[in-house]
C-alpha cells in the first residue's frame, strides 16, 4: 500500500515538474526553485547580454513574478511623496529600528506583463490611500507574491487588508477585506497567499489579531478562520503534499503549527527564532522550516517527517526524536528560503555565504563559503537548474555555483541594480524582478 | 581609550597568585562640563576626542574646569566608535566605513584616509599596521593600512551574529557579537574566514576592551547585562573569568587605567571597578553624573564621562 501511495507521489510529482515548465504559479513556484534540466535555460546574463525583453515596472515592489501560460503577474505599489529608498545589505537602522510610515497616498497595482513581448498587457489598481500600517524602510507595501490556477490570480496586500481575485483580463472577481494591522515591531508584511484546490490561504500575522483563513477562490467568501498565538511572522504558508495526507505548514516565531485543511491543528514546534521569514518547503519526503536572525541564537532548520500529531518539539539536549529527522542549531537564514537540489540542503545565509548539508541527514557537505567579498547581501531566494545553483544578490548580480559536494564558484552575471524579488523560471526564461525592472532573460532564438 | 587601555596594566603579585588586592576607596567629583553631542569619548593629553552623531568634536582641557572646542570633524555618516593611536583617529563610520584621521595637530583634524566597508563599520582596532574593522554585514574586516594611500582589504573573519565591537593586543585582535560572544582572530589567518578561539558570552555584549600586561591579556566585554571578563592569554582558548554586576546591571562602555576600570553605568554614573584581580573585581569608587554615563574616558588624572539620553541633551562632564 505504501509502495502504491509512493508511486502515486512520484507520478504527480512529475507532473507538476513537467507542468512547472510551462507555468510558475506561486512564490517559488510548483517545486520550491527547483528547475528541471533544460539546455535552453540561460547560465549567463547581464542588461544587456541575453535579455529578451526588460520592462520598467511603476512603482515598488519585492514581490516575485507568477506565470501563467503568457500572462507574468507582478504587485507593486505607487507612492505619491517621497520615502525612504531601501538600502542594501543587513543593518542596524538606528533609533526607530528601520520603521518608517507613509503619509501620501499610495496606489496598490497588479500588473500583466505579457511573456512574448514585455509590455504591460493591462494594469489594475486595486486600492487607493495612505497605507494604514508601518514598514521596515528595506521592506516594500507589495512583498506579497500573488498566485494563480490560471484561470484568475489571487492577490493579498497586508498592508491594507486586501485580498482580490482577478481574471486573466483583468477584471475584478472579488475582493476582501481583512484588516490591516502593525506587527510587534511594525516591519510591514510579506506572507504570500497560497492555493490549494478551491481555496486561497492567508496567514496574516500580527500584534492585534493573528490569523489564519481560507477563501473560496470563486467568490471570495471566507470558509473558514483560526486564530493564530503569534504577533510577527513574514514566511509563506506551504501547502505540504505528502505521501500521509496534505496540511498547511506556517512558520512562526511562537510555534511552527501545521493545520490541516480545514484549519484544524495537527502538530506543532517550539524553538523559533524571531523574525521568521523563510517560507517552508517539502523534498525527500520531509518538510523544512527555518528562521534565522543573525542576532539571535538559535538559528535552527527543522526537517521533519509527516504524519505528526501534538507537541513535537525537540526537548533539551536533542537533536531529533520520532518526526524531527534532523535538526541544525546555527544553520537558519534570515530572509532566503533554502533550496534542495539533489540529495542536498543548500543554505544561502543573508551575509553570502553557501552551505551544503545532506538533505538526508543535515551532516555537514561542505561548511561556509564566502560567495564574495564585494556581495551586499543576499534576500532573494536560490534555484537551480542544468547542475548550477543561482544565487540572486541584493546588488543585482547572480552568483553561478556548481552544484554537487565541493564549492565552486563558476561565475556572475551582472544587471547592476537593486534585487530582492525571487526569480521566476519558465519556459526557457529566467524573469527577474530588479528595483525598477522586469527582465526576460533567455538565449536568442534561432 | 585605547590609548590608555594599552598603558601600563599592573597587575599586582597577589592577583597573579590568585590571592587578594587590598582595594582602596576612591573619589571622585567634577570639576567641569561642555555641551555637546557625545556618545563615545577618548582622551589624549590635553585634549579630549567626543564622538557624537556623525560628529567628531576635539575639547582642549588645559584646564579642566573650563573645556575649549579645538576643532571639530563630520563624517557624512553616524560614528559608533573610534581609537586613536599614534597620529591618527581610526572612525567607525556607518555606511561611510572606515575614516583616518590626522589629529597629530588637534586643532586641525584632516581626513588622512577612508576604506568603505561592505555594511555598517560599527568598531576598530589597530594590530600594527592592520585594521580591524567591526563591520555589521560582513563581520570583521581586515585592512592593511602598510600604504595610507591605499587602503586594501585582506580578508574578512566571520562572526555568527552581528558584530558589535573589536579591540586589539599587540599580536591579536578581539572582537565581540551579538548574541554569541568572543572571538580571538589572528592577522595571519586572515584569508580563512574562522576565528582562532570562539567562546560564547553570558550575554550579548557591545562593546569590548583589552588589558595587555606581563604576559597576561584580559578582554573585558560590557553591554547586555554585567561586566564580563575574560583570560584571552591564550587567543585559541578564552577563559571565562568571572561577570561583574555594576549596580545599574546595564554597563554601557569601560575604560581602563592600569588596573582601574571605569565603567559608564548609566543612570549610575561612573563606577570605579579594581581589575587588579581581574578574576574577583572590586568596586572603589562611583559618581552620580546628572545624566546617564554613555561612556567614559581616563587620563592624565581626569576621568571625562559623555553622558545624556541620547535626546540632544548630552554633554561631556570632567571628573577628578
Amino acid at each position: 500500500m505504501r509502495l502504491r501511495i509512493l508511486s502515486c507521489l512520484a507520478i504527480v510529482t512529475l507532473a507538476t515538474a513537467l507542468l512547472s515548465a510551462q507555468n510558475w504559479p506561486r512564490f517559488r513556484g510548483t517545486e520550491n526553485g527547483r528547475i528541471a534540466d533544460d539546455p535552453a535555460l540561460p547560465e549567463t546574463w547581464s542588461e544587456t547580454e541575453n535579455v529578451r525583453w526588460k520592462t520598467d515596472i511603476p512603482g515598488v515592489g519585492w514581490s516575485s513574478p507568477v506565470v501563467w501560460g503568457d500572462h507574468i503577474f507582478l504587485t507593486a505599489t505607487i507612492g505619491a511623496g517621497s520615502e525612504p529608498q531601501p538600502i542594501k545589505g543587513l543593518y542596524d537602522p538606528g533609533d526607530e529600528n528601520g520603521r518608517t510610515r507613509a503619509t501620501g497616498d499610495h496606489r496598490w497595482m497588479i500588473y500583466d506583463v505579457d511573456f512574448q513581448t514585455g509590455k504591460i498587457r493591462w494594469e489594475h489598481e486595486l486600492a487607493r490611500g495612505v497605507p494604514k500600517v508601518q514598514r521596515h524602510i528595506k521592506n516594500t507595501f507589495a512583498s506579497e507574491t500573488a498566485v494563480t490556477d490560471g484561470e484568475r490570480v489571487y492577490a493579498y496586500f497586508g498592508s491594507i487588508g486586501l485580498l482580490t481575485a482577478l481574471d486573466l483580463n483583468g477584471r475584478r472577481v472579488w475582493m476582501q477585506e481583512l484588516g490591516a494591522y502593525d506587527g510587534r515591531q511594525a516591519f510591514g508584511t510579506a506572507a504570500s497567499p497560497a492555493l490549494h484546490g478551491d481555496h486561497v490561504i492567508v496567514v496574516h500575522d500580527n500584534a492585534t489579531e493573528s490569523f489564519m483563513a481560507a477563501y473560496d477562490k470563486r467568490t471570495g467568501k471566507e470558509i473558514w478562520r483560526v486564530k493564530r498565538d503569534e504577533t510577527e511572522n513574514w514566511a509563506t504558508p506551504f501547502i505540504w503534499e505528502n505521501e500521509l495526507r496534505t496540511e498547511i505548514v506556517t512558520s512562526g516565531l511562537r510555534k511552527v503549527r501545521s493545520y490541516d485543511l480545514s484549519g484544524k491543528q495537527l502538530w506543532e514546534l517550539s524553538g523559533m527564532t524571531v523574525n521568521v521569514t523563510p517560507t517552508p518547503f517539502a523534498s525527500h519526503g520531509l518538510v523544512f522550516i527555518n528562521s534565522g536572525y543573525p542576532g539571535q541564537s538559535p538559528r535552527p532548520v527543522y526537517a521533519i517527517r509527516p504524519g505528526a500529531s501534538g507537541d513535537i518539539s525537540l526537548k533539551p539536549d536533542q537533536t531529533s526524536n520520532e518526526f524531527v529527522v534532523w535538526y541544525q542549531p546555527l544553520l537558519g537564514t534570515y530572509n532566503t528560503s533554502s533550496l534542495v537540489y539533489g540529495d542536498i540542503y543548500y543554505t544561502l545565509l543573508d551575509r553570502g555565504f553557501l552551505l551544503a548539508h545532506d538533505v538526508k541527514t543535515g551532516k555537514q557537505v561542505y561548511g561556509r563559503q564566502r560567495i564574495s567579498a564585494e556581495a551586499a547581501g543576499f534576500t532573494s531566494s536560490p534555484w537551480a537548474y542544468n547542475g548550477k545553483i543561482f544565487l540572486l544578490s541584493e546588488d543585482g548580480d547572480t552568483f553561478i555555483v556548481a552544484a554537487g559536494p565541493e564549492y565552486k564558484l563558476l561565475g556572475k552575471n551582472s544587471l547592476n541594480e537593486m534585487s530582492l524579488a525571487t526569480p521566476a523560471v519558465v519556459r526557457g526564461s529566467v524573469l527577474i524582478r530588479t528595483q525598477s525592472k522586469l527582465y526576460r532573460i533567455a538565449k536568442p532564438q534561432k | 581609550m585605547m590609548f590608555l587601555v594599552r598603558a601600563l596594566y599592573v597587575l599586582c603579585g597577589l592577583a597573579l597568585t590568585g590571592g587578594s588586592a587590598v582595594a582602596q576607596p576612591i573619589a571622585l567629583k567634577q570639576v567641569g562640563s561642555f555641551r555637546v553631542p557625545a556618545d563615545t569619548v577618548e582622551i589624549r593629553g590635553n585634549h579630549v576626542f567626543v564622538a557624537g552623531g556623525h560628529t567628531l568634536t576635539i575639547l582642549d582641557l588645559s584646564d579642566p574646569s573650563l573645556p575649549k572646542k579645538a576643532a571639530e570633524y563630520a563624517f557624512p555618516e553616524q560614528i559608533w566608535s573610534f581609537r586613536l593611536v599614534g597620529p591618527y583617529a581610526y572612525v567607525a563610520a556607518n555606511f561611510y566605513g572606515l575614516g583616518i584621521l590626522d589629529v597629530s595637530n588637534p586643532a586641525a583634524p584632516k581626513l588622512r584616509a577612508s576604506f568603505k566597508t561592505p555594511g555598517q563599520a560599527k568598531g576598530v582596532a589597530l594590530v600594527g599596521t592592520t585594521a580591524f574593522v567591526a563591520d555589521h554585514m560582513s563581520g570583521i574586516d581586515v585592512i592593511d593600512l602598510a600604504s595610507l594611500d591605499k587602503p586594501m582589504l585582506r580578508g574578512s573573519f566571520f562572526v555568527d551574529g552581528y558584530a558589535r565591537d573589536v579591540a586589539a593586543s599587540s599580536r591579536f585582535a578581539f572582537a565581540v557579537d551579538a548574541p554569541t560572544g568572543l572571538y580571538a582572530l589572528d592577522p595571519a589567518r586572515s584569508g580563512t574566514d574562522e576565528a582562532l578561539g570562539q567562546v560564547q558570552s553570558a550575554a550579548a555584549p557591545q562593546m569590548i576592551e583589552v588589558i595587555e600586561q606581563g604576559g597576561r591579556v584580559i578582554a573585558c566585554l560590557v553591554g547586555g547585562g554585567a561586566l564580563q571578563l575574560y583570560d584571552v592569554t591564550d587567543p585559541a582558548k578564552p577563559v571565562h573569568l568571572t561577570s561583574f554586576k555594576t549596580p545599574s546591571g546595564r554597563p554601557a562602555r569601560i575604560a581602563v587605567d592600569g588596573t582601574r576600570g571605569y565603567v559608564a553605568d548609566g543612570r549610575e554614573g561612573v563606577q570605579i571597578v579594581d581589575l587588579s584581580n581581574p578574576s574577583s573585581p572590586v568596586l572603589v569608587g562611583s559618581i552620580k553624573t546628572s545624566l546617564p554615563a554613555r561612556d567614559v574616558a581616563v587620563g592624565g588624572g581626569l576621568v571625562v564621562a559623555a553622558v545624556g539620553m541620547g535626546e540632544g541633551n548630552e554633554e561631556v562632564v570632567v571628573l577628578r
